[in-house]
């Protein structure tokens, strides 16, 4: 990413490319209370890292000439409050009532156990972490909390986000979304602590995890090095036990072999009944130190937490945030993901054969929307879709509060 | 019950829905007349309950839930209370009046011991967790219809599971609990039970916790005890004008002092603690908190403040007269200080605690919860030593009282479990060869006073005849060994 461009770049982006209104249609909930909007808190980082908090707007109009006008690196979104945090801010009264529950999973957060990148880089491979975490945080969040209205965003660089839109994940008190976030944060302080895996969501997500394990063990070769071989050994509490699976591993080279002989000693002793109540689990506790998700907990916790907006672009790598199809998460890319360099260059491109073709033909095509024109469409494609169910919903709502009204 | 003067009609019609459940978690204040005979009776009955309560608890046997239950019922059946017997027992009322009046008692009794015990933070704690032991012995014994009926009653949320439901819980639960397949689940929204979702609990599907019976009861008995908590803070604040009423002011000012029978604060004529007898005594028959207190006396001839009200107040109540106190702590005091300055900063304070001197209050005894209860710093030796000592030196104590090896073990393990008064118990046992005749000891002037009824006539005696004798020698000599004193014993008894 050339940084000197990037300004104008982003001016391109927010005057052509950004999907305000489906944005806007997002953060209103069907309007059946205007202050869904109104008073929501947006923060804007502008260049040079200045930082101001506290933005709202009244209309989707108002919302677009200031992004225009500021054209902020960063736009973050915070709760929606009692009254408008623009002009409220500091009154005393001033606080914060409901914002969407949300997960962030940040790659760093991996870096004790992946092999492949550290720090800000990710790759295909480390990506399988995620994969992971969102086949088993789908399942958790839908299946055991009953929430369905799940937008899932690439952060950008190395993570993903999950805002949780249903109207009973939006209302959580901090203490219930800090209960939801425990009891999803298997993995605590210590990375080895141990849990309940006969518990259903970590039966379920030990089965998620074996399922990519094969693929994951050899991409990160977790058994690659003695030091590596160690820290796996570290789980069995048990030294003859451990002494026997270590002799496999002088034995065998690769990653893969060593996993299979590792489970191989381990089923064996399972059938002839010799691991006891320290040892019982701990393949399981393995599997969930290797690639259970690691969240972070306070941004799910704080309702006042603000979060990286969806269709932001990355400063540093361009990269716009768009929404993930958790369906085909195997099949996202975060290198490939539209960067704003391309995105720009995909509309002049179009643009410019348009010219050429009404010059030809007199067409007006003024009308197509100039992210249909782009890479982008995809992303929008998806956000639209979630838009789509989550209409439903207020319109469900629509209904009732109209029958509310009759009785009178 | 409402206690302004202002009376309102009495509602007789609605008793139903106020008294529609034999089990409730009083969120409401009746608002009924009742007399003060009756006032009185039904609080004292539901004292005698939790009395009941606290003595079997403090046995230890609520390791097996239903040997204590039956204790409970059994006790409560022969100290003939009758309504709480049949509330408690659930269901046995065919006449529905007599159980409308029963619930009626539990519930306006309820209400006027959050009086009696809303005056300070130990009367609060422990009114509480009887209250929680009561409910939860109740809830225990309800019906799973009874159970059903409360929870909707009391806007809880929880309902039942239905068959389908249940086969899918049998399914996932099966290896996650331990108990067996007989488990009784009940439904409620996650939010009701977040300590349970935080922790991996329960099983959750859709939004909704399927939570096993016992935890169940235990959110219930968490809200149960918040409000409660709550509420007893709000009744003191208005205490002051509610004892103002002369009709019951008293009774409920000093009804708590009855808890446990007695409150020392005035010395039975059977105990009779002379400075003759203290040391003798002291071995004998102070519990291990005074004998500590009294060996540090003597070693050190100093007592911090704590130690001094604690030990003083317990000899107070042992018998010993304010006379006598002065002078047994002047003999000790003095030296390691002169006389002057021991009675310008000492005497007062003695004075004081027999009620003689400031707001003359006869100050009572502590009590094993106040005790165990309080803060005990370092390098200080009041307090309950089953708390507020190391294992090792509680041992090394206890070694200095020449009981049994295996003794001393067992009171080491009942100390670090937590169970203190049944550790000093366990010592009663231990030095007397029998248990104290209540069941557990609370309060140190009782495990005196018992010792000193097991003791019976040899020590009457001493007292009587050897008191002249032994005040000499004991202000001159501090300390007197087993032996002259077993001696001096045989000679009396000649």
């Amino acid at each position: 990413m050339v940084d000197d461009q990037f300004p104008d770049y982003l001016n391109v982006y927010y005057k052509k490319l950004f999907p305000y209104s489906q944005f806007h249609k997002w953060l209103s909930y069907g309007n059946i209370k205007p202050e869904n909007f109104i008073n929501r808190e947006f923060s804007f980082t502008l260049h040079e890292d200045i930082y101001i908090r506290y933005q709202s707007f009244n209309t989707l109009q108002e919302f677009e000439k200031e992004v225009q006008t500021r054209c902020p690196f960063k736009i973050d979104i915070g709760a929606v409050f009692n009254m408008s945090p623009k002009i409220c801010r500091n009154y005393p009264q001033f606080h914060p009532r409901e914002k969407e529950l949300v997960i962030d999973i940040d790659m760093t957060d991996y870096d004790s156990i992946r092999t492949c990148c550290s720090g800000a880089e990710v790759c295909q491979k480390c990506w399988r972490f995620m994969v992971i975490a969102v086949k088993i945080l789908e399942r958790a969040l839908r299946d055991d909390f009953g929430w369905q209205h799940l937008l899932w965003v690439f952060s950008g660089r190395r993570g993903i986000h999950c805002w949780i839109c249903d109207e009973s994940a939006r209302k959580l008190s901090p203490s219930e979304r800090g209960t939801v976030i425990d009891y999803l944060a298997v993995l605590t302080a210590g990375d080895s602590k141990r849990c309940n895996v006969n518990h259903p969501l970590l039966k379920r997500s030990i089965s998620i995890i074996k399922d990519e394990f094969k693929q994951l063990i050899s991409e990160q070769d977790f058994l690659g090095t003695t030091e590596r071989c160690n820290k796996v050994l570290s789980f069995i509490a048990d030294e003859k036990l451990k002494e026997q699976i270590n002799l496999q591993f002088i034995k065998y080279q690769s990653s893969i072999q060593r996993w299979e002989a590792l489970t191989l000693v381990i089923d064996n002793h399972f059938k002839r009944g010799l691991l006891n109540f320290k040892t019982k689990y701990c393949l399981e506790d393995i599997l969930l130190y290797l690639a259970y998700p690691r969240l972070d907990v306070n941004v799910t916790k704080g309702l006042n937490h603000l979060l990286k907006s969806p269709f932001c672009v990355h400063p540093k790598t361009g990269k716009v945030c768009v929404p993930i199809n958790p369906k085909i998460i195997d099949k996202f890319n975060p290198n490939t993901v539209p960067t704003i360099n391309v995105l720009i260059d995909e509309v002049n491109e179009y643009e410019k054969k348009q010219k050429e073709i009404i010059n030809d033909a007199n067409v007006n095509t003024n009308r197509l929307k100039d992210y249909k024109k782009t890479s982008l469409l995809k992303s929008v494609n998806i956000f639209e879709e979630f838009l789509r169910n989550l209409e439903y919903t207020w319109k469900g709502n629509r209904i009732k509060n109209s029958d509310i009204q009759m009785e009178f | 019950m409402n206690f302004t003067p202002s009376r309102k009609s009495l509602g007789v019609s609605d008793d139903k829905n106020k008294y529609d459940h034999d089990l409730q978690l009083y969120r409401e204040i009746p608002d009924l007349d009742i007399n003060l005979d009756e006032f009185e009776e039904w609080a004292i009955e539901r004292l005698k309950v939790l009395q009941i309560l606290e003595q079997l608890s403090l046995k230890g046997n609520t390791n097996n839930y239903e040997d204590y239950i039956k204790s409970v019922l059994q006790e409560i059946k022969k100290e003939g209370l009758k309504h709480m017997f049949k509330l408690i027992n659930g269901g046995v009322y065919k006449d529905y009046n007599e159980n409308c009046e029963a619930r009626k008692r539990d519930l306006c009794s309820h209400f006027i011991l959050r009086l009696v015990y809303c005056k300070n933070d130990e009367l609060r704690k422990w009114y509480i967790n009887r209250e929680i032991e009561l409910f939860k012995l109740r809830w225990s014994l309800l019906s799973k219809s009874e159970k059903l009926k409360f929870l909707s009653y009391n806007n809880t949320n929880y309902s039942a599971v239905n068959e389908e439901e249940q086969n899918i819980l049998t399914e996932n639960m099966r290896s996650f609990t331990t108990s067996g397949s007989t488990n009784e689940y009940f439904k409620v929204h996650w939010t009701q039970v977040l300590d349970l979702v935080r922790n991996r609990k329960v099983f959750l599907s859709d939004g909704f916790a399927y939570v096993v019976q016992n935890d169940v009861i235990s959110g219930i008995c968490q809200t149960f005890r918040s409000e409660l908590s709550q509420e007893l803070i709000k009744c003191f604040q208005k205490f002051s004008v509610i004892c103002e009423d002369e009709r019951f002011g008293a009774f409920i000012k000093y009804l708590h002092q009855s808890y446990m029978g007695k409150n020392y604060s005035v010395a039975e004529n059977m105990s009779t603690l002379s400075i003759s007898t203290i040391d003798h005594a002291s071995k004998d028959s102070f519990p291990l908190c005074m004998k500590r207190l009294h060996v540090n006396l003597r070693s050190e001839h100093h007592l911090k403040h704590q130690a001094r009200q604690q030990y003083g107040l317990f000899l107070k109540g042992a018998g010993l007269s304010l006379e006598e106190a002065l002078v047994f702590w002047k003999s000790e005091f003095t030296k390691k200080m002169d006389a002057d300055k021991f009675d310008k900063q000492y005497s007062y304070n003695i004075k004081h605690n027999y009620g003689k001197e400031g707001k003359k209050t006869n100050y009572t005894p502590y009590s094993c919860m106040k005790i165990i209860m309080g803060a005990v710093g370092i390098d200080e030796y009041h307090g309950c030593p089953y708390k507020h000592t190391s294992s090792q030196a509680l041992k090394q104590l206890l070694e200095t009282t020449n009981i049994s090896a295996q003794s001393i073990q067992e009171i080491l393990n009942l100390s670090q479990n937590g169970h203190y008064q049944i550790a000093c118990t366990k010592y009663f046992e231990a030095k007397h060869g029998i248990s104290p005749r209540s069941t557990a000891i609370n309060h140190p002037n009782q495990f005196f006073e018992e010792s000193q009824k097991l003791k019976g006539r040899t020590n009457e005696e001493s007292n009587h005849n050897g008191e002249s004798f032994l005040n000499d020698s004991l202000v001159n000599s501090s300390v007197m060994d087993d032996l002259s004193m077993a001696e001096l014993e045989e000679s009396m008894d000649c």
